[in-house]
């Protein structure tokens, strides 16, 4: 009877993380194509209004439909984590696999300059750089993932120095096949997986971060809309219209502890 | 005859995880009397260290294991894991790994004594240099600042030794004591647990897969294989004529006291049963040369001799 | 010895390319910083002074160079906004980020210590199951989010405490009444990480020999835990503490801006915002020396937690 439940748990519970990243990714999408679910229209006739069946999360200070701009937030947020976890798998898995396999200088020498990165105050260098070079998802996405690289690195080259022990590698090695070929193959195809597990926690510090810069002021500029921005500006009104900043802070917990839900599955579904 | 020390009275034990059940043990009956040594032999996942623990009343992990039958300790049934008032020590198998790393040995070794009992720090320093010193530690005095990371391997099993002996133990459980150790400290780790037994009165558990470690020390030899006791008698009557054939296998991988002057096996061939199922026969059947149709079904409990006695459808005896 | 060595010139390897990197950030603006930050209207006579009270014309390396020669006479620059200089500045708003810090590290570990303790000794028992969920609904939550949450149930909803605000230390109990907030922000946050990572340490070494041999000699629980259990477990925990010390330079810019601190990350956001290099060099610098010196002193403090670590590098 216990195991029984027990495993309904464990099956409910990944299936109703992947359901609310589902409704989060449709949602993005929806918001491009539907010009109902516009993130910039504004009923001005409406402004401050509690969730009801017109407006489900209700509307902001001038009359904006706040689950329209939750839902655009969510594409925001989609395509800065995509750029991060492709920053972190390209330059951080790319150079931990590079040190484990060289050793030696080539691994010290990433080594320090994966410390230097390490030693940078993360958001505050993401922030100084923004406000210079300018924002975009795109621009902030490679910012976190630039920051989350050491993390990366450190992952892959730990695998790479596990699979570089194993007897095929060095067989390979013997053989005379050249290092660029080894790494392609099997190095690759036994770090990716470390790699794949880390890119959740990588997901999950994104899309806080990006919440994070746009909350402060240093993130997506409007009229791009994002979590962060929209619960920065439902601060005003935090005592008369909680939902302004509250509905973007429900999806945004939702959509980060299904990731980590996920995350940690996964993590623990291989030895 | 008063009643033993420890008795175990068809004591089984089971542990169950979300994998399923492990039947550990299989109604083991096994006594020490007052002062005596008994030496326990099997292979390694025959269930004797974890025999060991449950005598103990402790086990690794938060999972407690199930237990049917009775532990007795100085008569008192202990089963459901109530104290052992201190009656009972261990002597654990890896003195590396049984030593906390971070903390210093006089602290260690008086751990056994309850607080309320340890009086001033001078009379506690008094009681572990005198352990240390009871255990041959050179420098006693100043080694209670040591950690255990600054002694050698049979210097920290002298440590453990002395922080079994800290709660005056009637009976002292050793669990391969010596298994980790190099094999010129085996023999004076051996010695000195002897020494101190026959000192303090103690009786003694000694848990070996090794028998020719027996041969001298112990005044009984039990035979533990698959979770059972197969075989339980003086330690001369079982070295000499051994009637199980689990036992006189077990002889024969012993090179010292090989009855036949033949050379000895690596090891006896085959595996131990799946512990997952509860044994329905004779576990030994599979490996046994002398295996018969019977054996499919529970073997008898034969007297073999004053003392000896023998769980086996092809041994001769009488039926207990 | 030798790896002490090591260590030492890697970490001053670390901080000299942390220091060129900062130094570099200039260039990151497009055409004549200068004009970037003063804009087209500048005189020439402005556009020149700037340049040379930043020493722009340098090399990234020389313009670290002579930061590194002020520092080490305690002169930081002066900040391009206020005329003050970067010492003042920080110095005014360093105590409060680090009493911010220190609370809110001091509340983790209290909550952490005994909630870990718990739950590693029944994993899968009822007091684990809870912590483990609020651990993962804290850990999903962001700073910002929680430290909003806060507002809107003790300042507006209950309304016992000031939702934003900083008093002076002079008047104690506003003092407090204004810490509470960001303290619960920052210590909760650091909390749940830490519970997670010590609670899976202090399982692995509840199922170490040595603790079987401790129990086995009749320790109580609570003694088990405390004086056996907890030291051999503590490695990632101090480590993370320690790191979280990196935070006194701007890290805490999130906590600040929701609850108008007026510490260090306050300063680190108007720096940014008004582009006054001076102040975000110092403060990026600093952080970065603070993580550096941090993560070699952590691996000292090993040495005290575990006398292993000390044996071994005697040898």
């Amino acid at each position: 009877m216990l195991r029984r439940t027990e495993t309904r748990r464990d099956a409910l519970v990944p299936a109703a993380c992947v359901a609310v990243l589902a409704l989060v990714a449709i949602g993005a999408v929806l918001a491009q194509l539907l010009p109902q679910l516009d993130p910039l229209r504004a009923d001005f006739q409406a402004p401050l209004r509690p969730p009801g069946p017109e407006h489900w999360f209700g509307t902001d200070a001038t009359g904006r439909d706040v689950f329209a701009r939750t839902l655009a937030g969510g594409a925001s947020s989609i395509v800065v984590a995509a750029m991060t976890v492709a920053v972190g798998l390209v330059v951080g898995g790319g150079l931990g696999v590079l040190a484990g396999f060289a050793r030696g200088w080539v691994d010290a020498l990433i080594g320090t300059l994966l410390d230097v990165v390490l030693a940078l105050p993360g958001l505050i260098t993401v922030m100084v750089v923004v406000t210079m070079v300018g924002p975009g998802r795109l621009t902030i996405g490679a910012l976190i993932g630039l920051i989350m690289v050491p993390a990366f690195a450190r992952i892959a080259r730990s695998a790479t120095l596990t699979v570089r022990g194993q007897e095929f590698v060095q067989a390979a090695r013997i053989m005379g096949a050249p290092p660029l070929r080894i790494i392609g193959s099997e190095v690759v195809r036994c770090v990716l997986p470390a790699v794949a597990a880390y890119s959740f926690t990588a997901v999950t510090v994104a899309i806080v971060a990006e919440g994070s810069l746009s909350f402060l002021g240093f993130g997506l500029a409007p009229p791009t809309a994002s979590w962060g921005g929209l619960i920065a500006e439902g601060r005003t009104h935090i005592a008369t219209a909680p939902w302004i900043c509250l509905a973007p802070a429900a999806v945004l917990c939702a959509t980060v502890l299904a990731v980590n839900v996920l995350g940690e599955r996964w993590g623990r579904s291989r030895p | 005859m008063s009643a033993p020390l420890l008795e175990l009275d068809g004591l089984s034990l089971r542990f169950d995880g979300p994998a399923g059940s492990l039947h550990v043990l299989e109604s083991v009956s096994l006594a020490v009397a007052e002062g005596e040594s008994v030496g326990l032999v099997g292979e390694s996942g025959s269930g004797k260290s974890v025999l060991a623990r449950a005598v103990l009343g402790v086990h690794p992990g938060p999972a407690a294991p199930s237990l049917t039958g009775r532990i007795l300790l100085e008569g008192r049934d202990v089963t459901d894991g109530s104290s052992r008032r201190r009656a009972v020590s261990m002597v654990f198998q890896d003195p590396s790994a049984s030593l906390n790393p971070v903390v210093r040995i006089g602290r260690q070794v008086l751990e056994a004594v309850p607080p309320a009992e340890r009086g001033s720090r001078a009379r506690q320093r008094a009681a572990a240099t005198e352990l240390l010193r009871a255990v041959g530690l050179p420098d006693p005095g100043r080694r209670l600042r040591s950690y255990p990371a600054e002694l050698s391997g049979g210097q920290r099993q002298r440590v453990g030794i002395a922080a079994a002996l800290a709660a005056q133990p009637r009976l002292l459980l050793a669990d391969e004591p010596t298994t980790a150790l190099d094999v010129t400290v085996q023999q004076r780790v051996l010695d000195l647990i002897g020494e101190l037994r026959r000192e303090r009165g103690m009786a003694l558990l000694l848990i070996t897969h090794d028998l020719g470690l027996l041969a001298g020390r112990t005044d009984r030899i039990a035979v533990m294989y698959a979770g059972r006791v197969v075989e339980d008698g003086p330690t001369e009557r079982v070295l000499a004529e051994p009637r199980h054939p689990y036992t006189r296998a077990l002889l024969a991988v012993t090179p010292r006291l090989s009855p036949r002057r033949r050379p000895p096996l690596p090891q006896i061939p085959g595996g131990l049963p799946d512990l997952r199922e509860p044994r329905t026969g004779c576990p030994f059947a599979p490996r046994c040369e002398r295996a018969l149709p019977e054996c499919a079904t529970r073997p008898p409990l034969l007297r073999a001799g004053a003392g000896h006695t023998v769980s086996c459808w092809a041994a001769e005896g009488v039926p207990v | 010895m030798r790896t002490l060595l090591t260590r030492a010139v890697r970490a001053l390897a670390v901080i000299a390319l942390l220091g060129m990197l900062t130094m570099a950030l200039p260039l990151l603006l497009t055409g004549d910083p200068a004009v970037a930050v003063l804009g087209v209207e500048a005189t020439p006579e402005q556009l020149a002074a700037f340049t040379a009270a930043l020493n722009l014309d340098a090399s990234p390396p020389e313009r670290f160079a002579h930061w590194l020669g002020g520092a080490v006479r305690g002169d930081l620059g002066t900040s391009l906004v206020t005329g003050a200089p970067v010492t003042a500045e920080i110095g005014e708003r360093l105590p409060v980020t680090l009493e911010l810090l220190l609370c809110g590290q001091l509340l983790a570990l209290a909550i952490t210590v005994p909630v870990a303790m718990r739950s590693a000794w029944r994993p899968g028992g009822v007091v684990d199951r809870i912590s483990t969920v609020l651990a993962y609904l804290l850990l999903s939550t962001p700073a910002f989010v929680l430290g909003l949450a806060l507002i809107l149930v003790l300042a507006v909803g209950l309304a016992v405490l000031p939702a934003t605000g900083w008093a002076a230390p002079d008047d104690p109990v506003e003092h407090l009444r204004h810490l509470v907030l960001p303290v619960l922000t920052m210590g909760l946050t650091e909390a749940a990480v830490l519970v997670r990572v010590l609670r899976a340490d202090l399982i692995a070494t509840l199922r170490t020999p040595y603790i079987l041999a401790a129990r086995s000699r009749g320790l109580s629980p609570w003694r088990l835990l405390w004086t056996r259990a907890l030291r051999p477990s503590s490695f990632s925990t101090v480590t993370l503490v320690g790191l979280g010390l990196g935070l006194a330079f701007g890290g805490s810019v999130l906590v600040e801006t929701i609850f108008a601190v007026p510490g260090m990350g306050r300063l680190a956001a108007s720096a940014i915002e008004a582009r006054d290099f001076p102040v975000i060099e110092a403060v990026v610098l600093l952080s970065g020396v603070t993580v550096v010196l941090v993560g070699t002193l952590v691996d000292l403090v090993y040495g005290v937690i575990d006398p292993r670590a000390r044996h071994a590098a005697a040898h």
